[in-house]
């Protein structure tokens, strides 16, 4: 298609193109300096696939599958991107990803719609970011993956679980929780259908990974683990 | 997988690259039972999980490096005194991991594969703190394939009930088998 794989906006965004493959988007996290930056190669990382895969499979692709292991679903889950969405008759929509998949290979994506990039804002690109993920195996198929962002302006707090859900789900606090607040927000917001059954993990098991994975990064981003 | 040590019996080894070849493609083989691969049947039998995004298989970087070792014997029938080799060091792998789980926490397990959250929840059970009888379903419905081994202890392939050991206890330290090797993980591992 000729668009370009990955690119800074003047507002200091990211615009990333559907068709931009995993070992661009490595590439461009490796050299781009901004401080959500190394969650690009964890997220890269997170796929099962050797330098073959990398050099062929797209953002876009990893999105439109809408699988609930796709780390590509979580990094621009996880960092509130917003996606751009042509339909055959040329009118534009920019729904955020984490509305995009909707449930295990199941998106918000219209009949000939084509979606052309995803775009992460310059506030979620100077995050303090936190990483964890869990497997069945050493490498690969994720069974849970959780990202936390600390927003550099308000102090605000997101903690996105992905891989162990059908869908991702984005917790947003206005100031870091404490343990107990962030365990009570997951409950309320994950029910037990949420929970992602299939071969690569049983879901109370993926349930107990999330919850001990949004621990730890709630403990790694604020200010005092003692919250 | 801290070490991975094998010991072999092929009588006079006629060609030690292709015998050490053997035993680490079937080590390999071997761990992809015990830890990765789960064949799942429907209600009607069939299968259900027909690709390689639900059949994990191992890759490259997911075996370890084997020490292989000879022990020189000979077989009264075999030419030269050369004994079968073959698909022999498959055997002993998914036993090693299931005593070394035995040993780490006290439960035999009986179905293989020995995954994490399989683990995992033995273990909530055994603390009296899973939910709910059996999440995601641990029914055997499993067909193994030709070579289909059985865990030592195990007898049929159908499981519903709680695999907590009669054991109390869980003993302690380290294990070590004369195949695979590994360390009680502690408490603040994750499964």
């Amino acid at each position: 298609m000729g668009w370009e794989p990955v690119r800074r906006l003047p507002d200091g965004s990211v615009e990333i193109a559907a068709t931009c493959t995993v070992a661009d988007l490595s590439r461009f996290g490796r050299g781009c300096g901004a401080r959500a930056a190394p969650l690009f190669e964890r997220c890269c990382r997170a796929f099962l696939a050797s330098f073959k895969i990398w050099n062929m499979a797209t953002v876009g692709g990893n999105l439109c599958n809408g699988l609930p292991a796709g780390p590509m679903i979580s990094l621009t889950a996880a960092l509130d991107g917003e996606r751009l969405l042509q339909a055959q008759d040329g009118s534009l929509r920019r729904p955020r990803v984490v509305d995009f998949v909707v449930g295990a290979g199941l998106k918000d994506l219209g009949e000939g719609e084509l979606l052309r990039s995803v775009t992460l804002p310059a506030r979620a690109m100077a995050s303090r970011t936190a990483f964890r993920q869990a497997s069945l195996y050493g490498l690969g198929r994720s069974g849970a993956l959780v990202i936390g962002a600390l927003d550099p302006v308000d102090g605000s707090l997101s903690v996105t679980v992905t891989a162990a859900t059908v869908r991702p789900f984005r917790l947003w606090f206005p100031s870091p929780p404490d343990a107990r607040e962030l365990r009570n927000a997951l409950e309320g917001a994950v029910g037990d259908a949420d929970w992602y059954d299939a071969i690569h993990g049983l879901p109370a098991w993926r349930r107990h990974m999330a919850f001990r994975l949004a621990e730890e990064i709630r403990r790694e981003l604020t200010t005092r683990g003692d919250r | 997988m801290l070490r991975s040590v094998h010991a072999a019996d092929a009588g006079k080894v006629m060609n030690p690259m292709q015998c050490r070849g053997q035993t680490e493609g079937g080590i390999a083989q071997a761990l992809g039972a015990t830890l990765f691969e789960n064949v799942r049947l429907n209600d009607s039998g069939e299968v259900t999980t027909t690709a390689f995004r639900q059949y994990r298989l191992p890759q490259h970087a997911d075996i370890p490096r084997t020490e292989a070792h000879f022990v020189e014997t000979s077989d009264a029938i075999g030419p030269l005194g050369a004994k079968s080799m073959s698909e022999s060091p498959f055997n002993p792998v998914a036993p090693a991991f299931a005593d070394a789980l035995r040993d780490a926490t006290g439960i035999r397990f009986t179905e293989l594969p020995l995954t994490r959250d399989r683990v995992w929840l033995a273990l909530e059970r055994r603390a009296g703190t899973a939910v709910g009888r059996s999440p995601g379903g641990l029914r055997p419905r499993w067909a193994g394939c030709g070579r289909c081994q059985r865990a030592a202890g195990s007898r049929a392939a159908r499981y519903e009930g709680n695999p907590v050991s009669r054991f109390p206890e869980a003993r302690q330290g380290r294990w070590m088998s004369s195949h695979a090797r590994f360390r009680r993980t502690a408490a603040g591992h994750t499964f």
